[in-house]
């Protein structure tokens, strides 16, 4: 076809399709030549055609170029310029070593400093692109600014900077001989804690970075390099932006580093090209832990068009880490030293919570700052509650039952059991299948179950709840409160459903709620009690066990009966029901204090539980509520074997960790500490205290409470500085749950004071005396004479006299105000004495030591006090010039010491010397 | 270099025909320059933006270094797309050669490296018929460059060749009737 005829068709084509479509006929019947009418009818129907040839396929058209540049086609190469560039020998005052890569702003060359005197090596970027001049060149010397701001062992230094003979700019950073962080995990088959720590280690670098103001924009395990000891250097702010500085520059430089980005860490607002903030650099470190921990990345992108980097980046939820780990991944998991299995178990829970609120699409949802994303992950290595609230309930169980393990273990026990029961349900649906009207009836039932137990649980989505991830507790008010009407038509499901979620509100510690559906459930079991003995019988124990905890007297005990009636006759072997009704009946009588029932029934509840098997748990709860029943008895003895098996119990199934090891443990080391077992008691109260602290966190108040004990034991066993430590501690923890004011503040106050004094430290003694005073509520006000006791006694020690004799006149009024025995007011006596005796009055001392015999004299024997009184006496008349009396009263002190089973030693000696002191003034006075 | 551009434009704009050919070139390598960044760039962690994306951000970052306005972009968006053109047909050559000449036995087994295959012919076929459709009228080429290599919408095209949008949309019907035609084969 020639071209002539081309230009002919086409002209025709061109008049044919400005027509409308009726008006094209005529035109081409005016087409006198054939055969050129044909050609134009030909290409109006290609016209008109629906296949395009003209698809270009991005994708395909991108992989052709990268398929060519791969297969190192030399045409291709040239055509994109990726020919090399040659090295010159040396740049500023630095030899060039070799080139260790190309990066987005130029080259990076390792070099070594001429003429430094000593070796230092560097890693040189340099631009040496056209484009080095204007806004590359002046990003390039704002990297150089924000690299002098940065000062962090964390983060790779800046050394030097200049440019070269052609104008282009460089800067030279610390060389860094080490590998990227993921692969010197691997390759050190680093454990996930070993792994956590060393990302713990990256974002203090970055924290540090975001407190001057610098984001890094391009976090990535290349950029990441660890040393061979270990230690972790950032490398590349080569994309970095100042914060605040960025809105003064040049707008276009701006919109051009907004495009620089790796597409598989780049994070959504990246992506997108809006503002880039602190929070870009949170999303790329949770980009870091997914991929430390799982080993794979959050996202890939791989070779794919914007549109879909957007749409992967800015929409796609990357897997759960723990859901990213199938079974097969046995060499990805032997990396971690673990199976798949555990590797998945590890991951889930926390770990998926915390990388999961790193990787939220939208920067107002991750974690505010980099220092909040590490607390979290020591929260979790402590067991402690995270920052970051997780998308299903399942975690919100999982912690709550971590962190109150005792009774609270329960609200999980329950919620288990109900979907247990739901699983019952539907299989004795199918069971039943011929008999159709049950079968029915039992399907209705089940999906009734079902459907509430999906309701139940909906509200914990935040999407459905409205954002705010909600509580157990909330969960329950708002469910429940909703479908409880619509329970009418089965009175077994709903006595079952308000038994489990009253069990469940009365483990979260509201009774008031679980009394309200409990009665609800009596009043349905009542009315069941034939057909379901056994529904029957477990709704009353709850009942009877919520009551039992109140003040209600006679119905616990009748419900409890009740309870137990009906599962000893059930026709079935329910023995480990009765057993729980047996130990909660047990748990009522203790609080009675009727401590002989209680532990007939414990003991039985415990026999009935071994001989079942029942889990191990169970069976040391029992020996546990024993303890506590001997303990009431005064028998410690048999305490101790009880807690030791129960401690042996809990070990099989829970990690030392655990809260409730870390209780027994320190129960048990008072049962010895009681029996004078000193030694043995020491480690336990240890590891007591590092259990409670890991599980509940360091200054949980149990663990002052513990640190309290330990104080005790250290002063026992005369380690008297450690006993004012740990009593220190122990009042810090204290001080923060409980303020200033209050009985266990000031107990601990008065115990330091008492190791303290021992100490000699009696300035100190005094102060914490004084606090133990103050700090003591009204409610405790018999307590106050022994603090106040102890504070003068140091105050006499010290020979502060007159402060002693205002305190000793104040304890008077205190003393006058309320009841108190003759022994009181002796004791009282007895130190205005001493006091007295300190002032150098001894007219005074004489009097109130008299009066001390006098009242100590009325009651029983007074012990090392009375000696006292008469050593005072004798003292006081030595100081009136009467050594003969005065030597009779040393006399009758020195034998009521003697006669003592352990006479004091130092009091003795002390009466003895003042005795032959007396002795011999009076023989002087003889004639 | 940029200053060069401007004045080129503004050559173009003001009726300078030859203005455009002197373009192309040195867009071309500027976008080669780009490319070869990024490349490097993206080379030294491993991770590959696809060529295409890479270029069509080369592409805008030019648009933006340039400081062009915004007239001249729409002008520089049809040089642009004559550069693409270039570099395709230059992958697609090499790719074509390589499997001609390469000796191996091709065993394509992924969807992936047909496409690429067919497609490294389908460019060059282009490339050929709209040579032929230049000879007889060069605006319905410059139109399929706009459309097929610079992945220009209709709008953009009619803005970059200064012409309405309707003689846009009819040039492209009768450009693709005349590929079509020629992908059919001459008798």
């Amino acid at each position: 076809m020639s071209l002539d005829r081309r230009i002919e068709i086409d002209r025709l084509l061109m008049q044919a399709l400005d027509l409308e479509d009726d008006a094209r006929p005529a035109f081409l019947a005016a087409i006198e030549d054939a055969s050129l009418r044909a050609d134009v009818e030909e290409m109006l129907a290609l016209c008109a055609s629906d296949t395009d040839p003209l698809a270009l396929d991005a994708a395909a058209a991108a992989r052709l170029i990268d398929a060519a540049v791969e297969q190192g086609s030399p045409a291709l190469s040239a055509s994109l310029g990726f020919e090399d560039t040659a090295l010159p020998e040396q740049i500023g005052g630095w030899r060039i070593l070799e080139r260790i890569g190309q990066g987005g702003m130029g080259e990076v060359l390792k070099v070594e400093r001429i003429d430094a005197g000593f070796e230092q090596l560097g890693a040189m970027k340099l631009i040496r692109s056209g484009f080095a001049i204007g806004e590359f060149a002046r990003r390039f010397l704002q990297e150089r600014q924000i690299l002098a701001r940065l000062n962090h062992p964390g983060i790779a230094s800046l050394l030097d900077g200049g440019r070269d003979a052609q104008g282009h700019p460089y800067l030279v950073m610390e060389y860094v001989d080490g590998a990227p962080i993921d692969q010197y995990c691997d390759g050190k088959r680093l454990g996930v804690e070993a792994r956590i720590e060393l990302f713990i280690e990256v974002c203090r670098a970055v924290a540090h970075a975001h407190r001057s103001l610098v984001i890094h924009r391009d976090l990535k395990p290349s950029n990441i390099l660890v040393r061979p000891d270990g230690r972790v250097k950032l490398l590349d702010f080569g994309i970095a932006k100042v914060l605040g500085d960025g809105e003064g520059g040049d707008p276009l430089a701006t919109r051009i580093e907004q495009r620089m980005f790796t597409p598989d860490y780049a994070s959504p607002e990246q992506v997108r090209g809006q503002p880039v903030t602190t929070a870009s650099d949170v999303y790329q470190l949770g980009l870091l832990l997914y991929e430390l921990l799982c080993g794979h990345r959050a996202q890939r992108v791989g070779n794919t068009g914007p549109a879909a980097i957007e749409r992967i980046v800015c929409e796609q939820d990357p897997t759960r880490p723990s859901q990213s780990i199938g079974s097969g991944d046995t060499d990805l998991a032997l990396r971690r030293h673990l199976q798949p299995r555990q590797l998945r178990r590890r991951l889930r829970g926390d770990l998926d919570t915390i990388v999961g609120k790193a990787l939220q699409k939208n920067p107002e949802r991750r974690y505010g700052t980099v220092d909040e994303l590490i607390d979290d992950l020591i929260r979790s290595r402590q067991g402690r509650t995270l920052h970051a609230r997780p998308d299903t309930w399942r975690y919100r169980m999982g912690r709550f039952v971590r962190r109150h393990p005792v009774g609270l273990a329960f609200a999980a026990l329950t919620l288990g059991l109900l979907s247990v029961y739901l699983v019952t349900l539907n299989l004795q649906a199918r069971a039943l299948e011929r008999e159709r009207d049950r079968a029915q009836a039992e399907a209705a039932k089940a999906r009734q179950v079902q459907s509430l137990v999906q309701r139940l649980f909906e509200g914990i989505d935040p999407d459905i709840s409205g954002g705010e991830p909600l509580s157990v507790q909330a969960l329950l008010d708002r469910s429940f409160a909703q479908i409880e009407g619509e329970l009418g038509a089965h009175p077994e499901v709903r006595a079952e459903l308000l038994l489990t979620v009253g069990d469940v509100y009365q483990a979260l510690g509201n009774r008031q709620r679980a009394e309200e559906l409990l009665a609800q459930a009596q009043t349905l079991a009542e009315g069941l009690e034939a057909e379901q003995p056994l529904l029957a019988a477990r709704v009353y124990r709850s009942r009877g066990r919520l009551l039992g905890e109140g003040n209600e007297l006679a119905l616990p005990d009748e419900l409890l009966a009740r309870s137990l009636r009906l599962l000893r006759s059930a026709t079935t072997g329910e023995s480990l029901q009765v057993a729980e009704t047996l130990f909660q009946f047990a748990e009522l009588k203790r609080r009675q204090n009727l401590p002989e029932q209680a532990k007939a029934m414990g003991e039985e509840a415990l026999e009935l539980r071994r001989a079942a098997g029942a889990d191990v748990l169970r069976i040391a709860a029992s020996l546990n509520q024993l303890t506590m029943i001997e303990r009431g008895l005064g028998r410690h003895a048999q305490a101790e074997g009880m807690l030791r098996e129960s401690l042996a119990l809990m070990a099989l199934r829970l990690p030392d960790a655990h809260p409730r090891i870390g209780e027994v443990k320190a129960d048990l080391a008072m049962v010895l500490r009681r029996q004078g077992e000193l030694e043995p008691a020491l480690p336990l109260y240890l590891e007591s205290i590092d259990a409670l602290r890991s599980s509940r966190g360091q200054h949980h108040p149990s663990v002052g409470i513990v640190l309290g004990n330990l104080g005790n034991l250290y002063a026992q066993m005369d380690r008297l500085d450690e006993a004012e430590a740990a009593h220190r501690e122990a009042l810090l923890i204290h001080g923060m749950h409980f303020g200033a004011r209050h009985a266990r503040v000031a107990l601990a106050w008065n115990e330091l004071g008492t190791s303290l004094r021992r100490r000699g430290k009696l300035e100190e003694a005094i102060e914490a005396f004084r606090k133990a005073v103050a700090a003591l509520p009204e409610s405790h006000a018999a307590w106050n004479d022994a603090f106040r006791r102890n504070l003068i006694i140091a105050l006499i020690e010290a020979g502060q006299a007159q402060p002693a004799l205002e305190e000793l006149s104040l304890a008077q009024r205190l003393l006058q105000e309320a009841d108190h025995s003759d022994r009181d007011l002796a004791i009282l006596h007895r130190w205005r004495a001493r006091a007295w005796l300190l002032a150098g009055d001894h007219q005074a001392s004489r009097s109130e030591a008299l009066l001390a015999i006098e009242r100590f004299g009325t009651g029983e024997d007074g012990g090392p006090a009375l000696a006292d009184c008469f050593h005072v006496l004798g003292e006081a008349l030595l100081g009136l010039d009467k050594p003969a009396e005065g030597a009779e009263a040393l006399r009758t002190a020195l034998s009521l010491y003697e006669g003592m089973t352990t006479p004091p030693t130092s009091a003795v000696t002390q009466v003895r010397s003042q005795l032959e002191r007396a002795l011999a003034r009076a023989h002087e006075r003889l004639p | 270099m940029d200053a060069e551009i401007t004045q080129l434009l503004q050559r173009h704009r003001s009726g300078e025909r030859a203005a455009f050919d002197a373009l192309v070139p040195i867009v071309y390598a500027r976008l080669r320059e780009i490319a070869k960044r990024q490349r490097r760039r993206d080379g030294l962690g491993g991770e590959t933006l696809s060529t295409t994306a890479l270029l069509q951000e080369a592409w805008l970052q030019l648009v933006d270094e340039t400081g062009v306005d915004w007239q001249s972009r729409t002008h520089f968006f049809a040089i642009c797309a004559r550069a693409m053109r270039r570099i395709l047909v230059d992958a697609a050559r090499a790719r074509c050669r390589d499997k001609r000449g390469g000796g191996q036995p091709d065993l394509t087994l992924t969807p992936d490296l047909v496409a690429i295959d067919e497609q490294a012919e389908d460019i060059l076929a282009v490339d050929l018929a709209l040579e032929q459709l230049r000879q007889f009228n060069e605006r319905l080429a410059q139109v399929v460059e706009c459309r097929y290599f610079g992945g220009l919408s209709e709008e953009e095209t009619a803005a970059a060749l200064d012409t309405s949008l309707r003689t846009v949309q009819r040039d492209w019907l009768r450009a693709r009737a005349w590929l079509l035609k020629a992908f059919q084969g001459e008798p």
